[in-house]
C-alpha cells in the first residue's frame, strides 16, 4: 500500500511527489455566428425554389395509340405484302401459302419467318421508342406531377388490345385448302356450278390466306409487345420512385433546415464565458435585400428564378463530377433526389454568403471590440488547465511545452486582411511560436487552441472535485475502480484517497 | 512503397470515443484519409460506422457471464473476484445491458473478448503494414474518463499492449519495435455529469478520478507515453458545455497532436521532462499480472 502524502504546495493527489510529468492538456476558445437568420432565409429561398420549379411544369401526356396489337399486324403485313415470298406465289399454290403460315406458326428459322420477325421489331420499336423517349423525358422535367401521371399511363397501358388469342382463320384456310379438289377436280360438281364458283372461291381464299396471315403474325407479336410493355411499367415504376425520391429529398432538406435552426438557437444560448464575442445575425430582410442587390432582381418572383438556375448550374457542376445524374444537364428536382442534402445546404449558405459577402465578416466584428483587447481575451480564455508556475516548476524539476493554434477565417471585406494580419500579430506577441492555419472560405468562426504538455497531474486543481465526489460515491456502492489495478484488489475505492478525502473535506 | 515514418492506430473506446471519431472526419486530412490511420472501435454497445476498419463490440450474454464464471482458470484470476464484487451491486443477469457506468462490468466483457479485441487490432496493424510500411505504429487511445466503458477500456488496453504475451499476439511475427507505447486522450466528464442527476453525476465523476489514479500508476510504470487531458474550465471560465463541444476539442486535439507528432516525438525523449522519478524499464515494471 502506498504512503498517504500531501504537499502542501500541490492541489492535493495520493503519492504526489510521484506523479509524472508526462499529462497534456488543451485549452480552446471560440468566437461564435450565430446562422440561425441564414438558414431560416436559406430554408424559404428553398421552398420558393421548389414552388417556382413545381409551377413551371408542363402539364404531360403520352400517347399509347400507337401500342395496338390489330394495329402492328396489319403495318406488317402492308410492309410484307409486296415482298418477293408472297408476289410470286401462283394463284392457286395453297400448299405453299398454308407452308408459310406453318413457318411462322413454328417459328421455324426461314428467310420468311426471318424477314417478318425483322418488319415485326421494326414495327414495335417505331411504337414503342416514342413512349418511353416521352415517358423519360416528362418524368424527369415534371417529377411533381409525374405520381398521378404515371397512373392514368399504367391504366392505359393494360387498356391495350393484344388482338386474336386462336388461330380460326389459319384453320379456316386450312379447310379451304381441303375444299379445293372439290372445284377442281372434274366431274365432283356440275361445270356450271364449278365454273361460277370458283373466282368466288379463289376470291376467299386469297382473302382467307391474309387473315390467316394476320393472325400468325399477331401470335408473333404479341409476346413481344407484351415484354415492350413489362418495360415500360418498370421505367413507369423507376421514374415513380424518382418522383417519390425528390419528395422525400425535399422533405429531408427542410428536415436538416429545420435541425440547423435548431442547433443554432442552441449554440446561440452558450455560456457567455465560453464564447465571448458573437456576430449577431442578419435579419431575414437583411439578408434578401442583398440577395437581390447580388443578383440585380427586383422583385422575389425574379430572385427566386435567379437562385433557382443559380442552384441548378452549381449542382449540375457537382453532379458530373461526381456522376450522379445519367442526363447533363439535369433538371432541378432531379439534382435534389440525387445529390446529398448536406451539399444542397452548403451550396445555398453559399449562395447567400457571397451575396451578402461583408456582412458576414468576424473581422468587422474584431475590429468594433478592439483588436488587441480581442487577442488577450482569446489567449486568456483558452488558457489550459494546468499552470506550472515557477515554484512547480523548480520542485518538481519539469519544464512546461506549449503548442499554440490559431484558426482564422479568410478575410472577406476590404478591411480585413489589414485586421487579420494585426490580430496574428497580437497573438504571436502573447504566444510566442504559435502558427496559423487558413480556414474554407465559408468559415466564419475564430478558433485558438493552447497545449500545455508535461505536467504532473497532481497540480490539476479539478482533483479536488473529483476526489470529492469519489468520496461520496461510497454511499451508493459504487465500484469505480477495475479489479487488480492501483490497489483496488475488489473495485472498491483505495483507502489512501478516502483518508486524503477525509482531511480535506471532513468524513462522507 | 512509400514509407511513412508514423501511422496512427485509432482506437476510440466508448460512447465519447466514437463521437470523436466522427468529428476528426470534419478535418479534411482525415476524411480524404492523408493521414496514415487505421482505427479499432470497442465499445459495449451496438456499433455501427463504416467508417471504422474494425469494429469490436463487448456485448454480455447470460450464457457469456455463466462460461466466464464457471471456468476462471481459463479466462483470467480475476474473475472470481469480478463475480463476488458484482454479485454485491447486480445479478448475473443483469450484467447484459452494458456498462452503465460501472467499470468492472467492462473488464468482464474485456476478459472473454480478449480474443477478439488481439484480432482486430492485428488486422488494424497488418492493413497499416500494408498500406504505409511504417517505421512505427503509435496507438492513439481515446474517451471521456468517466463513463463506464471508455475510461476502463483504456487502462485496459493500454496495460495490456505493453504485455509480452498481448503484444506477440497483436503483432504476430512483426517487429516488436514497430508498435509504440499508447498515447491517451480523455474527456474530463464534466459536462456529462452536469446532464445527469445528482447520485450519477457522483459516480461519474468518481470514475474519473480512479481513472486519475490508475492512469497515474500505469504512467509511472511506463505503460502510456503521454495522457492528454481536454479542460472544463480555466481561471477565466472557459466551459466546455456540451457534449458536442467536448468531441469537437478531443477531435482538435488529436487532429493537432497527429500533425505535430514530430513536435512531441522530439520532446518525449528530451531528458529535461522527467520529474521526479526516474523512467524505468515498463517491461521489468509490469511483470506482474492484472488481469
Amino acid at each position: 500500500m502506498n504512503e498517504l502524502v500531501f504537499e502542501p504546495n500541490l492541489v492535493p493527489f495520493p503519492n504526489a511527489n510521484e506523479c509524472r510529468a508526462l499529462r497534456a492538456s488543451t485549452g480552446i476558445c471560440l468566437t461564435m455566428h450565430d446562422k440561425s437568420g441564414i438558414s431560416k432565409v436559406a430554408s424559404q429561398i428553398l421552398e420558393n425554389i421548389v414552388e417556382h420549379s413545381r409551377s413551371s411544369e408542363q402539364p404531360w401526356t403520352i400517347n399509347t395509340d400507337t401500342l395496338d396489337g390489330d394495329a402492328l399486324s396489319q403495318k406488317v403485313i402492308d410492309s410484307i405484302v409486296g415482298s418477293e415470298e408472297i408476289n410470286e406465289l401462283p394463284e392457286d399454290d395453297l400448299e405453299s401459302r398454308s407452308r408459310l403460315l406453318n413457318q411462322l406458326a413454328t417459328e421455324a428459322a426461314t428467310s420468311f419467318y426471318r424477314m417478318v420477325r425483322t418488319r415485326i421489331e421494326d414495327e414495335i420499336d417505331a411504337a414503342v421508342t416514342p413512349v418511353r423517349k416521352t415517358l423519360q423525358e416528362q418524368t424527369q422535367n415534371s417529377p411533381f406531377a409525374a405520381t398521378e401521371r404515371l397512373t392514368e399511363f399504367i391504366d392505359a397501358i393494360s387498356a391495350i388490345r393484344f388482338g386474336k388469342k386462336t388461330r380460326e382463320e389459319t384453320r379456316k384456310f386450312l379447310n379451304l385448302k381441303r375444299a379445293k379438289s372439290v372445284f377442281t377436280t372434274p366431274g365432283v360438281l356440275p361445270e356450271k356450278i364449278r365454273t361460277r364458283l370458283m373466282p368466288k372461291f379463289q376470291r376467299i381464299v386469297r382473302e382467307g390466306f391474309f387473315d390467316a396471315l394476320a393472325e400468325e403474325i399477331q401470335f408473333l407479336i404479341l409476346p413481344k409487345l407484351k415484354n415492350e410493355l413489362r418495360e415500360i411499367e418498370i421505367l413507369c415504376e423507376e421514374s415513380r420512385q424518382i418522383a417519390s425520391q425528390t419528395r422525400t429529398a425535399i422533405d429531408q432538406l427542410h428536415r436538416q433546415f429545420r435541425l440547423e435552426s435548431i442547433s443554432a438557437k442552441h449554440e446561440t444560448v452558450v455560456p457567455k464565458n465560453s464564447i465571448f464575442l458573437e456576430l449577431p445575425s442578419l435579419e431575414s430582410t437583411e439578408i434578401v435585400a442583398g440577395l437581390k442587390a447580388s443578383f440585380r432582381c427586383k422583385d422575389q418572383v425574379a430572385l427566386t428564378k435567379a437562385l433557382a438556375d443559380n442552384l441548378q448550374e452549381q449542382l449540375n457542376q457537382y453532379a458530373q463530377k461526381n456522376q450522379l445524374t445519367k442526363a447533363i444537364p439535369a433538371q432541378l428536382p432531379e439534382l435534389l433526389s440525387r445529390i446529398p442534402a448536406e451539399v444542397v445546404i452548403a451550396e445555398l449558405h453559399r449562395m447567400i454568403s457571397d451575396a451578402i459577402g461583408e456582412h458576414l465578416s468576424i473581422y468587422r466584428a474584431i475590429r468594433d471590440f478592439g483588436v488587441t483587447e480581442f487577442s488577450q481575451t482569446l489567449v486568456n480564455k483558452s488558457e489550459t488547465i494546468s499552470r506550472l508556475g515557477a515554484n512547480e516548476k523548480e520542485e518538481l524539476n519539469v519544464s512546461a511545452t506549449y503548442l499554440f493554434r490559431g484558426f482564422l477565417p479568410p478575410p472577406v471585406g476590404e478591411e480585413d486582411a489589414a485586421t487579420r494580419a494585426e490580430l496574428e500579430n497580437d497573438l504571436t506577441f502573447y504566444l510566442p511560436g504559435i502558427s496559423f492555419v487558413e480556414l474554407g472560405p465559408n468559415e466564419t468562426q475564430i478558433t485558438l487552441i493552447q497545449m500545455n504538455c508535461f505536467f504532473p497531474i497532481c497540480i490539476e486543481e479539478h482533483n479536488e472535485d473529483l476526489l470529492l465526489m469519489y468520496q461520496q460515491s461510497v454511499q451508493h456502492d459504487h465500484l469505480p475502480h477495475l479489479i487488480g489495478f492501483h490497489d483496488s484488489s475488489d473495485g472498491t475505492h483505495v483507502d489512501d484517497a478516502l483518508k486524503l478525502a477525509e482531511l480535506l473535506f471532513g468524513e462522507n | 512503397m512509400n514509407r511513412s515514418s508514423t501511422a496512427f492506430l485509432f482506437i476510440p473506446v466508448g460512447g465519447v470515443g466514437h463521437a470523436t471519431f466522427s468529428k476528426m472526419f470534419e478535418f479534411e486530412e482525415f476524411a480524404e484519409r492523408r493521414v496514415p490511420f487505421s482505427t479499432v472501435y470497442i465499445d459495449t454497445d451496438v456499433i455501427d460506422d463504416r467508417r471504422i476498419d474494425f469494429p469490436c463490440q463487448l456485448k454480455l450474454s447470460k450464457e457469456i457471464i455463466k462460461t466466464l464464471y464457471g471456468n476462471p482458470n481459463r479466462f483470467s484470476p480475476v474473475i472470481p473476484k469480478l463475480q463476488s464484487a458484482l454479485a454485491t451491486k447486480l445479478e448475473a443477469d443483469q450484467l447484459v445491458n452494458g456498462a452503465r457506468t460501472t467499470r468492472p462490468i467492462t473488464q468482464l466483457g474485456f476478459i472473454y473478448y480478449r480474443s477478439l479485441i488481439a484480432y482486430q487490432i492485428r488486422r488494424a496493424i497488418t492493413k497499416l503494414n500494408q498500406e504505409h510500411n511504417p517505421q512505427t505504429i503509435l496507438p492513439i487511445l481515446f474517451s471521456s474518463s468517466g463513463g463506464g466503458s471508455g475510461s476502463a477500456l483504456q487502462i485496459l488496453l493500454a496495460s495490456e499492449m505493453v504485455k509480452p504475451r498481448f503484444r506477440r499476439r497483436i503483432l504476430f511475427g512483426g517487429r516488436n519495435s514497430i508498435l509504440e507505447r499508447a498515447i491517451s486522450f480523455v474527456a474530463e466528464p464534466f459536462c456529462l455529469a452536469e446532464d445527469a442527476a445528482a447520485d450519477h453525476a457522483s459516480l461519474i465523476l468518481a470514475n474519473a478520478m480512479a481513472f486519475r489514479m490508475e492512469s497515474e500508476s500505469l504512467l509511472q510504470k511506463g505503460v502510456y507515453q503521454m495522457i492528454f487531458h481536454e479542460c472544463y474550465s480555466n481561471e477565466l471560465g472557459t466551459v466546455i458545455h456540451n457534449h458536442d463541444a467536448m468531441c469537437r476539442l478531443l477531435a482538435i486535439s488529436i487532429v493537432e497532436f497527429t500533425r505535430n507528432w514530430n513536435f512531441f516525438k522530439a520532446r518525449l525523449v528530451d531528458p529535461s521532462i522527467v520529474a521526479v522519478n526516474r523512467r524505468t524499464n515498463f517491461e521489468n515494471t509490469f511483470s506482474g499480472s492484472h488481469s
